[in-house]
């Protein structure tokens, strides 16, 4: 028995279209409130991957003034180990040391400011 | 100003090949319509964006280097400068993925024939139903298969189209076939039509592929901006 002649689709294309017709105005999407997004987002399991933000160790300092000065030999070590041997640093060290220094002159008036400056 | 945005939480499983053949290939044919492409790469790997900057990139068509922090802002700042915005993500379920597809008109879900690329998939089509509820707002998705072959259709591929079918889920007609000249459009920069065939092979029929991927995308958004959608 003949076979019967097929229909010979293959080679008809679907119209293309014109890029050109994609691109004209259309209606803006809604904005969505980043919070919103952020909450709907990881209850889907979708969270953040940047890495967090170093935290700045310890808290904020009021020593941000920087004075360099220079000293005998041996001097800075004699320092350092009377700090540590009253356990506390370098700079509070030189603050009771400047206020026991204007208490024992009498210097009344810078006594006033080191007490304002450390308030 | 169509938004195209190319998800998947899977590693690997095409999303920059998908970004980057469908930015080449609207921009080769938009090119004398003065028709601009934005290729938006907020992958932190950059693989789209290294390929926009070698020789060879369309003259129309500009790369915007982004992160999940500015993910939506740059979207937005690409869809004011150009016609169309494509979108390439990493392979990962973050905040830039659910950010970008937020701000999509069209969300391409990329999936290999296997039933992890498929279970990662689901993954992103629930979110883009869920973030449909929040915001009122349907986002067309369809799923593109990736790296299949031109000579079998392998069986786990032919029963996860079909699951995907049974469960209304659009699926592109066509798929992305597996072929060193969409690897090679990586090494010498440029579109796959512009290859040399004394480098590689196969390039005729890796263009009529991208050719089709590009024309099923342009009848996606024809049918979304008339009223119709997938997904």
């Amino acid at each position: 028995m003949a076979e019967r002649a097929g229909l010979d689709l293959d080679d008809i294309n679907e119209d293309e279209v014109d890029i050109a017709s994609l691109t004209g105005p259309k209606n803006p999407k809604p904005k969505v409130d980043r919070k919103e997004l952020n909450k709907v987002s990881e209850e889907a399991g979708f969270v953040s991957r940047q890495a967090p933000r170093q935290r700045r160790r310890g808290g904020r300092t009021a020593y941000t003034q920087q004075k360099n000065f220079k000293m005998r030999p041996d001097m800075p070590e004699l320092f350092a180990d009377v700090a540590d041997g009253l356990g506390i640093k370098d700079y509070e060290l030189l603050e009771m040391a400047i206020q026991a220094l204007l208490a024992k002159q009498k210097m009344k008036d810078e006594l006033e400011r080191f007490k304002s400056i450390t308030s | 100003m169509p938004t195209i945005v190319m998800a998947s939480s899977k590693g690997g499983a095409g999303k920059t090949t998908a970004a980057v053949t469908l930015a080449g290939e609207l921009a080769r044919q938009g090119l004398e319509k003065g028709v601009n492409i934005a290729l938006v790469d907020a992958d932190p790997n950059k693989h789209s964006a290294k390929w926009a900057k070698k020789n060879g990139c369309p003259e129309n068509l500009t790369l915007y280097e982004s992160d999940e922090s500015s993910i939506i802002d740059d979207i937005e700042k690409a869809e004011q400068e150009n016609a169309f915005v494509i979108v390439d993500l990493e392979g990962t379920a973050s905040i830039a993925v659910a950010n970008a597809v937020s701000r999509a008109d069209l969300v391409i879900i990329l999936c290999q024939g296997s039933q992890n690329d498929a279970d990662e998939a689901v993954k992103t089509i629930k979110l883009l139903r869920q973030q449909g509820k929040a915001f009122r707002r349907d986002i067309p998705y369809s799923v593109l298969f990736t790296r299949t072959s031109t000579a079998i259709v392998p069986r786990t591929l032919k029963f996860i189209v079909s699951q995907f079918t049974e469960s209304g889920v659009d699926v592109f007609k066509v798929s992305l076939i597996e072929k060193d000249a969409y690897k090679a459009v990586h090494s010498f920069g440029g579109i796959v039509n512009n290859l040399d065939p004394k480098d590689v092979s196969g390039i005729e029929v890796t263009a009529a592929n991208a050719k089709a991927y590009a024309e099923e995308v342009k009848r996606k958004l024809k049918e979304i901006m008339s009223g119709g959608s997938d997904g």
